[in-house]
């Protein structure tokens, strides 16, 4: 079961979110720095970069972790430097506005500090023998070194494409956390091997109420790409990347389908057309446009027809959990060890 | 609720076909290839084919379900 340690972190990291998000957005739309909210009539201007609350949230329940838990400083100290450079490369994204490529490539920096710790702490931070379900822990050497940058850009920039609609980023990704958190336990039947994930579960479950439709401030890149590293930085440092990979499916389907239609790595800000067209009643229908990106969004309005953003997200969501649910199985079908 | 079921039913037949294939890939290729260097190329062949496959049978699905969605421009 969930340890008591779990709890109190996740508690602590929601309590800080719940507390800082108003304070944040108020802040923001103090600067000026807000967005407007394409998707609802009038299209009203939004605080942005909710991310900020979330990286508040999040660093200082990692440094209760390690107050807690010394022994986990190795891996406390990675997530936290993976979530710090992630989150400043979504910050300077949001203030000015970076290329897709650019953006990638800055992403694909964070796994510097996985690789960092794994050089200086071998014993604690251990790579390369992933979890996998019939078969247990693989040892791989070639294959996993040369797919180890993907480790942490990966989830970062598809939950990144995907944060498209309100609520979709945190809740999709809150019950990916939670199915990952729940994997572990059983796994390794350790009431404490899910306390990686306790602070990314408290902040998104502190920041929901906020982002859910309709929105009082939007995540920003700040926001995804900050929880997309933190989950692919916590599966490294759990073995537990096939299970990561298929609580996140719905967001990689989303990705392969968006960058193979349009042939690339794009900001979705230079693509020449959207993949959902907005109706004069502001439901939203799938474009019939052939150069128009094909993405989750716009397969699933051409299958369920027009539906309202608020439809959308929780069909979205739906499949969040059914990903989740199947990572759950894959967790069961891993052999103990 | 068409879409729910319909992208759940792919996401799981690529989970399945994914677990499959892991074990496919140790049963054969690790448990027989001496060499490591091949094992290493025969095993990313398999896991590169597996990602090609899918991928051009969802970009066909895909395509498939858009060219059937409702036109809303004569409404």
């Amino acid at each position: 079961m969930v340890s008591t340690a779990e709890v109190s972190l996740a508690l602590f990291a929601a309590a800080i979110a719940y507390l800082a998000t108003p304070l944040i957005a108020r802040a923001m739309r103090a600067i000026g720095h807000v967005r407007p909210d394409v998707h609802k009539p009038g299209r009203p201007l939004v605080p942005y970069s909710g991310g900020v609350a979330l990286y508040i949230a999040i660093t200082p329940s990692l440094l209760l972790l390690v107050l807690l838990q010394p022994s986990l400083l190795p891996q406390t100290t990675t997530l936290a430097l993976v979530a710090t450079a992630a989150f400043l490369v979504g910050l300077v994204d949001d203030f000015k506005v970076l290329g897709g490529l650019t953006k990638t490539a800055l992403t694909l920096l964070a796994v510097l500090p996985v690789v960092a710790a794994h050089a200086v702490w071998p014993a604690q931070v251990q790579l390369g023998r992933p979890l996998v379900p019939v078969l247990g822990r693989l040892r791989l050497t070639i294959i996993y070194w040369l797919l180890l940058p993907l480790a942490v850009a990966g989830p970062a920039n598809v939950v990144n494409m995907l944060d498209v609609f309100n609520g979709v980023m945190p809740a999709s990704t809150l019950l990916a956390t939670l199915a990952l958190m729940i994997s572990t336990h059983v796994i390794y039947s350790d009431p404490q091997a899910g306390i990686l994930l306790a602070p990314l579960v408290g902040a998104l479950v502190g920041y929901l109420p906020y982002n859910k439709w309709p929105a009082r401030i939007l995540n920003g890149d700040s926001g995804s790409l900050l929880v997309g590293a933190y989950i692919g930085a916590a599966a490294l440092l759990t073995h537990t990347e096939f299970i990561a990979m298929i609580a996140l499916m719905p967001h990689i389907l989303n990705g392969a389908l968006v960058i193979g239609s349009v042939r690339g790595l794009k900001e979705h800000r230079a693509m020449e057309e959207r993949p959902v067209r907005i109706l004069p009643d502001y439901r939203l229908a799938a474009s019939r446009s052939l150069r128009a990106p094909i993405s989750l969004t716009r397969i699933i309005l051409a299958l369920d027809g027009p539906l309202s953003e608020r439809e959308v997200a929780m069909r979205l969501v739906g499949l969040g959990a059914v990903s989740s649910l199947m990572a759950l199985a894959s967790a069961l079908l891993v052999p103990g060890w | 609720m068409r879409a729910l079921l319909v992208i759940s039913a792919l996401m799981a037949a690529i989970w399945a076909s994914l677990i499959a294939l892991v074990y496919l890939v140790e049963a054969l290729i690790m448990r027989w290839v001496a060499l490591s260097l091949l094992r290493s190329v025969l095993g990313m062949t398999a896991y590169a084919a597996w990602v090609a496959a899918w991928y051009f049978t969802l970009m066909r699905i895909a395509r498939r379900v858009l060219k059937r969605a409702p036109d809303l421009s004569a409404r």
